[in-house]
């Protein structure tokens, strides 16, 4: 479990790394603002994004998280950046960079101090455990993406039903093709 | 091989929406979802607006009036003469950044210009070049720039990203009003001929018939008619409103949002049933018949125009006073700019007097206009409601602030008196995100067109996120609110954000809990949906006594009409 291991150590500073990976995606001028602020209500993209991916990390690296949990978390960040007007890749891409980083800053620091074939095998074998449960995320965020940009669509069509429901009613009644037993006329 | 780029560096290639420059040097995008579509150049000429033309921004061209400089100019003159407050906002910023996180755009996009002093910096660059001595020697170092036609484009993207909410001005050591900047800017456009289609369509509507759908008498009528129906098939109860009758003490003027869209149209059969409960002498009219004001959001002789069918038909009608339904910016319009667009009064209007308690609405002396929410909750204080909260026991409720009422008219006690009353289950939402720092429903003034969702879903990201967390913690499947644009652009938010919580009106909150006499024993609610706890069967000695009492009371009604 080195590498696991690592992971957990230094859990702050990667997870800090992949967030800001997630942050890239806002301009500069106010990007200070989502990493300082700490308020859940007052920075709300910013709770999203630390929440979220704090869930999803502890799942990479094999913790025991009830897949719902998780399942939630993805869908809680991926929601976010579905409406925040950026590419599919921009939106979702960077939970991919997840794998850079344990690559860069975990799997070759562990490497070096671990340079023995049978502690070699082991360390690979646990990155690519990590790497399956990165693509599984990327493969489950694709759908949830979207799902979520349809539900956007549906939005559109249902306010526009909901916006004049009495007038198609009272149009469809006069067509006739509402049946009634109330003579609205009288 | 052909050489693929690694997934770090197609991320890092991929342009995000804000590239890394100076604020000013920043042009806007214009990509579909991120504006509303412009207003026909047929609807604007009919309305009177200069310079109407034909535009589409995503389109290089704007085709603007070759003197465009000049009008904005003059306009920016005329209006930094008319409206000493816009002298005074232009001058006193000193950027001292209390308003910059305040702002639900903001908080959504982290746009550095929805940061409410950006979005003012953007007039206040054109107000210093021409109209400070500094701006003119200095220019860009002062904080100023010349006009060119990029910068209307910005103008344009972001006064149609602020909602006027006025959540900033709040935090504003100075006052600085946003939102008033907001729509001077927007003002501005329209003298340009630059319009949006949401706005301009009900403009012009109402102008027509009086209502933003365009909706005629007789239609208006039978609406009215079905949701006296459905009244019927829930109580048992007939209800017949008086439309355009003449020598009601009351008038009542809700806005249409109410009468012709889900879910207003609960709120407005809650009206009808509490009028006819307790007797109420009013009527309604087919005329009158839209409390919202879209000319608002277009400029302030717009909104003048537009508003004045309220007193003309309170005095055909020889009403005494008016009771305005649950809608947000009609009271913006009515508290702030009323009595100056449409004053003094007609001669028949009285200081509002609640008929059943004998309450004198001192703070409506001026207008004789009346917010439904106050008038129920003095009611209630007076214990002149029969009420069953157990009907509404289905329901977790939390209560959503409209920044109108709330923010620009301090209306934070009345509704959760009523909410109280009328409902078991009430949770708050976060402090900072309610009463006068309420988050704005991300879609008011305007902006609630369907094509611009995804920037809504932006806009409202700061409410949705706090009315997450009382559904996620306090099991919330409700949030009420007093405005009718809210119950438009809250349920798209609600479901893309909190699926699960539907949104509705106070007054349906108090249809459903309204003991009425006579009536039958409850098994639906307003929208027709079974009761969890349906009221008991009654014995039928008691119905009958019920029966009786109504019928005499409706008797004494006839009389009186
Ligand atoms: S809070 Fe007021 S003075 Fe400070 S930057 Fe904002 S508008 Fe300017
Ligand atoms: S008025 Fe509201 S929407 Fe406009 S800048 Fe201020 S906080 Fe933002």
């Amino acid at each position: 479990m080195l590498l696991m291991e690592k992971a957990k150590a230094d859990k702050d500073i990667l997870l800090q790394k992949w967030v800001d990976m997630f942050y890239k995606a806002y301009p500069l001028g106010s990007s200070g603002f989502v990493r300082t602020s700490k308020d859940k209500f007052t920075n709300p993209i910013g709770l999203i994004t630390q929440t979220s991916l704090n869930t999803l990390y502890d799942a990479v690296i094999g913790e025991d998280i009830d897949p719902a949990k998780v399942h939630s978390a993805l869908a809680e960040i991926v929601q976010l950046r579905a409406i925040q007007e950026m590419t599919p890749s921009k939106a979702v891409g960077p939970l991919a960079q997840l794998k850079t980083i344990l690559k860069q800053d975990a799997l070759s620091v562990c490497m070096k101090k671990n340079n023995d074939s049978k502690n070699l095998e082991k360390l690979f074998d646990e990155y690519f455990i990590v790497d399956s449960r990165i693509d599984a995320l990327f493969l489950m965020a694709l759908d949830l993406y979207s799902s979520d940009r349809e539900k956007v669509f549906n939005l559109r069509v249902e306010e526009v039903h909901r916006s004049q429901s009495q007038v198609v009613r009272w149009a469809k009644l006069r067509e006739g093709k509402l049946e009634t037993n109330h003579n609205t006329e009288g | 091989m052909a050489k693929l780029p690694t997934s770090d560096q197609l991320l890092a290639a991929t342009p995000t929406s804000f590239p890394d420059k100076g604020w000013m040097e920043i042009k806007p995008e214009f990509t579909p979802g991120t504006y509303p579509y412009p207003a026909k150049e047929a609807t604007m000429k009919a309305l009177g607006f200069p310079n109407a033309h034909t535009w589409a921004p995503q389109d290089e061209d704007w085709n603007l009036p070759e003197n465009w400089e000049e009008i904005i100019y003059n306009g920016l003159k005329e209006r930094l003469e008319k409206h000493r407050s816009l002298k005074v906002f232009m001058d006193t910023c000193v950027r001292c950044g209390a308003c910059a996180d305040k702002c639900h755009f903001f908080l959504g996009t982290n746009d550095p210009k929805n940061m409410p002093v950006l979005r003012a910096e953007l007039l206040r660059s054109i107000y210093r070049k021409d109209f400070t001595l500094a701006g003119k020697i200095l220019g860009k170092i002062a904080g100023a720039r010349s006009l060119d036609k990029a910068i209307i484009k910005e103008l344009f993207s972001y006064a149609y990203q602020c909602t006027e909410c006025r959540r900033c001005s709040l935090f504003c050591p100075y006052g600085i009003d946003t939102a008033e900047i907001t729509a001077i800017v927007r003002e501005l456009l329209y003298e340009l001929g630059l319009g949006i289609n949401w706005v301009i369509e009900p403009v012009s509507n109402c102008n027509r018939t009086g209502n933003h759908l365009g909706i005629q008498p007789h239609a208006f009528k039978e609406i009215v008619e079905f949701l006296c129906e459905d009244i019927e098939e829930i109580t048992g109860i007939h209800i017949d409103p008086p439309f355009n009758e003449k020598g009601h003490e009351i008038l009542v003027i809700a806005p249409s949002g109410d009468i012709f869209a889900d879910p207003g149209i609960y709120t407005f059969m809650g009206y009808l049933m509490l009028f006819h409960e307790i007797g109420l002498d009013y009527t309604l009219s087919t005329y009158a018949s839209e409390g919202g004001n879209f000319g608002s959001f277009v400029s302030f002789d717009m909104a003048k125009k537009l508003n004045a069918k309220m007193y003309h038909e309170a005095e055909r009608l020889g009403s005494k006073w008016i009771l305005g339904g649950e809608c947000g910016h009609m009271w913006r319009v009515i508290n702030q700019y009323m009595a100056t667009y449409n004053g003094p009064t007609p001669a028949c209007m009285e200081v509002p007097k609640s008929p059943i308690t004998g309450t004198v609405f001192e703070n409506a002396s001026a207008t004789k206009m009346v917010h439904i929410v106050e008038f129920t909750a003095d009611l209630i204080k007076h214990n002149k409601l029969n009420l069953r909260p157990e009907r509404n026991d289905h329901l977790i409720t939390t209560w959503h602030d409209s920044c109108n009422p709330a923010r620009a008219m301090g209306c934070f006690e009345e509704p959760r008196s009523i909410i109280n009353a009328v409902c078991n289950n009430f949770v708050e939402m976060p402090e900072h995100t309610i009463r006068e720092e309420t988050f704005c429903c991300g879609s008011g003034s305007g902006l609630n067109s369907e094509e611009i969702m995804d920037l809504r879903m932006r806009g409202g990201l700061p409410r949705a996120n706090a009315a997450r967390w009382v559904a996620d913690h306090n099991n919330v499947n409700r949030i009420a609110c007093m405005c009718a644009l809210d119950r438009a652009i809250l349920p798209p938010l609600m479901d893309y954000w909190v699926p699960g919580v539907d949104v509705s009106g106070l007054h349906e909150l108090v249809g459903n809990a309204l003991i009425m006499k006579g009536e039958i024993p409850r098994t639906m609610d307003l929208r027709q949906e079974d009761l969890e706890y349906p009221d008991p069967e009654v014995e039928e000695d008691e119905i009958e006594e019920n029966g009786v009492e109504n019928a005499s009371e409706e008797q004494d009604n006839g009389g009186e009409e």
